[in-house]
């Protein structure tokens, strides 16, 4: 198995693994929810997102590492450290989707970003960030990814933190993160109850480990 | 405070919801509270409409504080 930086080419696969990422184990993907996409209209915003290569935030394809098996790709990874240039990933991100999503669906959201306020975790400037971390189902149970994040550590000598958000209901991500040395150090339940219909749980959890 | 602060003021009070608010050229995401990505994509949106402008993504992506987004709107209000 190698483990190499992702390439535009790999955009196809990071759009599968951005998106299972996303859902936590149900059927909920949070952006078409929110935004009122359809499967065709949310790949093709990944796509313009992925094609700009912004670094400092999730949607981004050279911070993503790729595992790979006579040149098929077994599983990935995403990392940045926050904050880069003095800017949050979330407004990085933000300025992305505000740039390709079509009016109608800022227009659509409306509502469910007012469902959403306040339900988040703070990331700490500085520390790595984890994130969009995928394993293609035939492949899992093997510690890829645990090899994915130790790599992305490799490649970050400077950093002391590192931090993973997920979703409370996913109990299983939340024991292979512990064993790979992650604690909880932040949870927000949301109050409204519309948030179930938009997140895939209504918990959010960051974990962190110290090097 | 000149004319297109005052009216990104506006904004951000009511995209916060917050009447208390005040920001100035220097503020920040790291200044306010609850100011995540959705919260942000929807402050660039409003703006947008508030002003009645399209912002160009190299412009959106050196947005790091108020001042910036303020700038490239008395650009594009002066033409």
């Amino acid at each position: 198995m190698q483990i190499r930086t992702a390439t535009p080419a790999d955009i196809p696969f990071l759009i599968t693994a951005i998106s299972e990422a996303e859902k936590s184990g149900t059927d909920i993907l949070s952006y078409q929810r929110i935004f009122g996409l359809n499967d065709d209209q949310w790949q093709n915003l990944l796509l313009n997102i992925l094609e700009e290569d912004m670094l400092g935030q999730e949607l981004c394809v050279s911070g993503f590492l790729i595992a790979e098996e006579e040149e098929k790709p077994l599983a990935a990874v995403c990392a940045w450290v926050e904050g880069v240039d003095d800017m949050p990933s979330g407004v990085i991100k933000g300025n992305l989707l505000a740039y390709f999503l079509p009016e109608e669906n800022m227009t659509y959201a409306t509502e469910n970003l007012k469902t959403l306020e306040g339900f988040n975790v703070h990331r700490a400037m500085g520390a790595l960030q984890l994130e969009s971390i995928y394993t293609a189902p035939e492949s899992r149970g093997k510690g890829i990814t645990g090899q994915l994040i130790a790599q992305h550590i490799r490649n970050h000598p400077e950093i002391k933190v590192v931090q993973i958000t997920l979703m409370g209901d996913n109990a299983s991500a939340l024991r292979a993160y512990e064993k790979l040395g992650f604690r909880v150090v932040e949870s927000k339940t949301a109050e409204n109850g519309a948030v179930k219909n938009l997140m895939p749980g209504m918990t959010k959890i960051l974990m962190q480990k110290e090097l | 405070m000149d004319n297109v602060l005052s009216e990104v003021n506006k904004v951000f009070r009511s995209v916060f919801q917050n009447e208390q608010l005040d920001v100035n050229e220097t503020t920040t995401a790291n200044d306010v509270e609850a100011w995540d990505s959705l919260t942000h994509l929807t402050l660039i949106s409003e703006i947008q409409k508030h002003f009645n402008v399209k912002f160009k993504i190299t412009e959106i992506m050196k947005f790091k504080n108020v001042g910036d987004m303020c700038n490239v709107l008395r650009t594009k209000m002066n033409g």
